[in-house]
């Protein structure tokens, strides 16, 4: 799928608990699970795209659909683009992943990684897991 | 045709992928002595007195065994064993299971399904460890060999 547009340096994937960070500097693979499709058919997995100052402080203040309580408790992972595009080269790969802005009423940064849906489970958690690895940073959550 | 050599010396690569009718033949143990396996793989054990499917639990049981007895086989020839972490287990949203080992440099792991065939391995490293990657399906002819060569792995690279 083509990627069309331009985008930051940086995404951002949200962590909800901190049992997602096994250890200092580590993020479990189960934060880059793709299990859900949109409607046209590709897995989906949710980002906030790092757009300069503002992105960050917003992802760590966003809040649960209660509007109180701190969505991302864990803090949040931060991929390079330039590392998505890499492992979307890889010969396993080939090409099947990709990424989109999709601004939100509520979230200006809101952006998805998308995979095709034909992808086996078994391949999706070797993404996974190559995703997990190419994290940059942790961004803790402030206390 | 790869080696247990060039499995692991994959550095002119970005990624590999071991195809199941090209594998070396490893010698597996028959016996079942449970020491060192059985630490690293506690929290995988643990796993098995949770509320899980009988057929994730009969295949985890499986892996388990195999895993036990490749590491067990490791100490028995004397490999330093010192740096091998026990292996994380957790119980994923579908019932699936998911054994890692996690480290700065590598993911290495197996997704437990109803399926036997259906579960598999998966590995990823950093450029610091020559950029691999790979997954593939278990099979009643290829589990213990597979396991073997990323036990291999984790040894080498722990």
């Amino acid at each position: 799928m083509p990627i069309i547009g331009d985008y930051p340096d940086q995404c951002l994937r949200g962590i909800k608990s901190k049992t997602l960070i096994p250890e200092e500097g580590l993020v479990n693979n189960e934060l880059f699970y793709f299990d859900e499709k949109n409607s046209n058919g590709f897995f989906e997995l949710s980002i906030n795209w790092n757009d300069p100052e503002k992105a960050i402080p917003f992802t760590l203040a966003q809040k649960k659909d209660d509007g109180v309580e701190i969505k991302y408790k864990g803090g949040i992972a931060v991929i390079d683009r330039s590392e998505l595009d890499k492992i979307n080269k890889l010969q396993l790969l080939n090409g099947m992943l990709s990424y989109e802005r999709a601004k939100l009423p509520e979230n200006l940064y809101h952006g998805n990684l998308l995979l095709n849906g034909d992808v086996s489970k078994l391949k999706r958690k070797y993404i996974a897991v190559t995703l997990a690895i190419h994290v940059s940073e942790i961004i803790p959550q402030m206390e | 045709m790869i080696t247990k050599k060039n499995f692991f010396s994959a550095s002119n690569t970005t990624e590999f992928k071991i195809p199941t009718n090209q594998l070396i033949s490893t010698s597996g143990s028959s016996s079942y002595s449970p020491f060192f396996g059985s630490f690293i793989t506690e929290q995988a054990r643990s796993v098995l007195r949770k509320e899980i499917d009988p057929n994730v639990g009969k295949n985890l049981q499986k892996v388990i065994s195999i895993i036990d007895n490749i590491l067990d086989s490791y100490v028995a020839t004397g490999n330093e064993t010192s740096n091998i972490q026990p292996i994380k287990a957790a119980v994923n949203e579908d019932g699936s299971v998911a054994l890692d080992w996690i480290s700065p440099d590598y993911r290495l792991g197996f997704s437990i399904e109803k399926e036997f065939a259906e579960s598999g391995w998966y590995l990823a490293t950093t450029k610091r460890i020559n950029e691999m990657g790979g997954y593939g399906h278990f099979s009643d002819q290829n589990n213990k060999e597979i396991t073997s060569l990323l036990i291999n792995f984790l040894f080498s690279n722990s």
